[in-house]
């Protein structure tokens, strides 16, 4: 042994949490649907953890109002720059054994599913409801994140739980409506949500947190099953959530 | 049996009464408080105690009894 060998190793303080397997992390094939504040954080929690394989969707360019939350992004990039080119680049500086793969395009044109866990970095329902509906049907854990200002939320769905469509009642499809009926069927107006880092960052944390735990085959560890982040009070709570009767995601176990 | 509760808004603590009959449900609630308070740009979800209520689950299911309080909670959806 060399000395101070512990010191070489870019895991080593991570591999001294006896039951996190940062092995499985190299290995995990993780999905970060979502390029943007939260999507920056998220993967630069998962690369710095140890995440090696993983596959970033978005459709967007970077704008100036994106620079004060992701930390991948600088004032010399503009619209015509790709945020998942981007991100993926800019992070896989972190460790050079990282392979981050860019999709640029809509999620809703995402075919391959075949992943282990997925990260939901999202800013609309409609959004969040195609990621949702395809993690129940392949069977794969996903977390959702999701900030307002200093408020935040982060829900887990691992297969057969309940899902984000259950929690889910008509003010959600209300404001689904509003967004498609703002500018016709084919597309979507978004409202610009108040959004600041710290809350950014935490939640973020808190989703890399859950995969973490998932990947180290300790899913019966995670939050059950929405957690709500309130930022002005400094506080974070865990609500339970059953299966929605009626939920479309459920309909095997809900007849 | 009818019921009668308090719903808060956690966004301003402010609170109304509603009366309720066994078969109405969450969805129910969720819309006579947003219609009060006014809340049509937002989502929001309820929550008795640790749970979080779904929309489907009527008075009667979720063992609303009178003076119970249920809060109402905006339910975030960004992320960029």
């Amino acid at each position: 042994m060399k000395a101070r060998e512990y010191d070489t190793d870019r895991f080593d303080r991570m591999r001294r949490i006896p039951w996190l397997d940062v092995d499985a992390f190299h290995r995990a094939r993780c999905l970060v649907v979502g390029a943007g504040a939260l999507g920056n954080e998220v993967v630069k929690n998962m690369v710095l953890a140890g995440f090696r394989d993983i596959t970033v969707i978005d459709m967007d360019g970077i704008v100036a109002s994106n620079l004060s939350r992701c930390v991948f992004f600088r004032d010399s990039d503009d619209e015509s720059t790709p945020k998942a080119e981007v991100l993926a680049s800019r992070a896989s500086e972190l460790d050079p054994d990282v392979r981050i793969t860019p999709i640029v395009s809509k999620v809703q044109d995402l075919e391959n599913w075949d992943c282990d866990v997925i990260l939901g970095c999202l800013d609309n329902i409609s959004a969040r409801l195609h990621v949702n509906s395809h993690a129940m049907y392949h069977k794969v854990p996903y977390i959702d994140g999701a900030t307002d200002g200093f408020r935040g939320k982060v829900q887990v769905v691992l297969p057969g739980g309940p899902c984000l469509e259950c929690s889910m009642n008509k003010s959600h499809m209300n404001v689904m409506d509003q967004r498609f009926s703002c500018t016709g069927n084919s597309m979507m107006y978004v409202p610009k949500t108040a959004s600041e880092i710290t809350t950014t960052s935490i939640i973020a944390a808190i989703q890399v947190r859950e995969a973490m735990k998932i990947i180290s085959g300790k899913p019966d560890t995670c939050l059950r099953n929405v957690m709500y982040y309130d930022g002005l009070s400094g506080t974070m709570q865990d609500y339970e959530l059953s299966v929605g009767r009626g939920c479309p995601n459920h309909e095997e176990i809900s007849e | 049996m009818t019921v009668r509760i308090t719903v808060v808004n956690t966004l301003n603590n402010s609170s109304i009464r509603m009366e309720l009959e066994p078969y109405e449900s969450v969805e129910d609630i969720v819309d006579t408080a947003a219609e009060y308070w006014g809340k049509d740009a937002g989502a929001y979800v309820l929550r008795k105690g640790s749970k979080l209520l779904n929309r489907g689950q009527t008075v009667d299911e979720i063992n609303l009894s009178e003076d119970d309080v249920i809060e109402l909670i905006p339910d975030p959806e960004g992320g960029f």
